[in-house]
């Protein structure tokens, strides 16, 4: 399974890369939505698991960009919880069981990445 | 005017607020960070415990960078404090490169946030105005809000002071050399009712925000 990871926190994503690697995933990792959005262009992928809070681009613009690119692709969205607000709008746009509260416990999140990668589909 | 109507009040809370939001985002950051590289730690060891060789330089890293993290929170948290402590007098003499300093620390991801970079050039010398820090802090941290929504192509906003008779001048260099107070997004409600409070006068255009704070013993 094909994972993309984004968050500006470089050493929080880096290290999360890593343990979702240890797990069996391949994952491609950045902290700029630029180059993320750069790699779906040029590679397939799986599940994305994106920060709600990115500079320059929030995630949930950026899933709408990556989405026209994969349409295929599933989300992931990972908040510090910072506003009512900002999680309500993820809720609506990622749906309520794929948004993860940071710090995030790893096994919940490797389990919504083989739950997500499994649906019918979604292979690309 | 009851505060539930008064700008300064308004806008002072949600100043607080914006603060306390952001750093407490800032500190969530942090421990995200901690606990995944606690995590990754106890990965290694229980890769290691089924026989996989055990990497010490990888172990020496993540220390490296638990360490580097809780000094990035203890600065987080010192800014909290001192901000929290600025409304404990309502007058006092602020020494405002060290201010400047704190609400440049305190605007960084906001500035990030926006694509944008805030930069503080201290005055060469210590430089100190009576009056009110939290007043301020709030009349800075609106002035900035506006500028970094306005920067010019440069995506740099500069904070810097100098003397002004009894008093001192901030200035906010970087912005757009169009923008002025007759923008639409000009906070002119609360800017105003600041000066107010403050006797300082805030001066818009040529590319810059100007400050000028009296020195309220004088």
């Amino acid at each position: 399974m094909r994972v993309l990871l984004v968050d500006d926190e470089i050493e929080l994503v880096s290290t999360l890369a890593e343990r979702l690697t240890l797990r069996g995933f391949q994952v491609d990792w950045f902290a700029a939505p630029l180059d993320a959005l750069a790699a779906v262009r040029d590679n397939p992928y799986d599940v994305a698991v994106l920060d709600v809070k990115i500079p320059k681009m929030g995630g949930l613009e950026l899933k709408k960009e990556m989405e026209r690119l994969q349409p295929k692709l599933r989300f992931i969205f990972m908040t510090g919880h910072g506003s009512l607000e900002d999680f309500e709008a993820g809720v609506d746009e990622a749906g309520a069981g794929f948004y993860l509260v940071k710090p995030v416990n790893i096994e919940v999140l490797t389990e919504k990445i083989r739950q997500l990668s499994a649906e019918e589909g979604n292979h690309p | 005017m009851t505060a539930e109507k008064d700008p300064v009040a308004i806008g002072g809370l949600r100043f607080f607020g914006k603060i306390s939001a952001s750093v407490s985002h800032e500190i969530k950051n942090v421990l995200a960070v901690i606990r995944e590289s606690a995590g990754l730690m106890e990965d290694l060891l229980a890769m290691h415990r089924k026989g996989l060789p055990l990497d010490p330089e990888k172990f020496a890293k993540l220390a490296d960078r638990v360490g580097r993290q809780t000094v990035r929170a203890d600065a987080i948290v010192k800014n909290m404090n001192r901000f929290a402590h600025s409304v404990d007098e309502p007058v006092k003499l602020v020494e405002v490169g060290e201010l400047l300093l704190l609400i440049t620390d305190l605007g960084q991801r906001l500035a990030s946030m926006k694509g944008m970079v805030l930069a503080t050039a201290p005055p060469e010398t210590a430089l100190t105005v009576r009056t009110s820090p939290f007043f301020l802090e709030l009349a800075l941290w609106t002035c900035l809000e506006f500028a970094l929504g306005h920067g010019d192509e440069n995506k740099r906003i500069t904070l810097s002071a100098k003397p002004s008779g009894p008093g001192v001048e901030v200035v906010l260099g970087g912005l757009a050399a169009a923008t002025d107070r007759a923008d639409p997004d000009y906070p002119a409600e609360l800017l105003d009712a600041v000066q107010g409070r403050l006797q300082t006068v805030v001066q818009t255009g040529n590319g810059a925000m100007t400050l000028l704070v009296p020195d309220q013993q004088s």
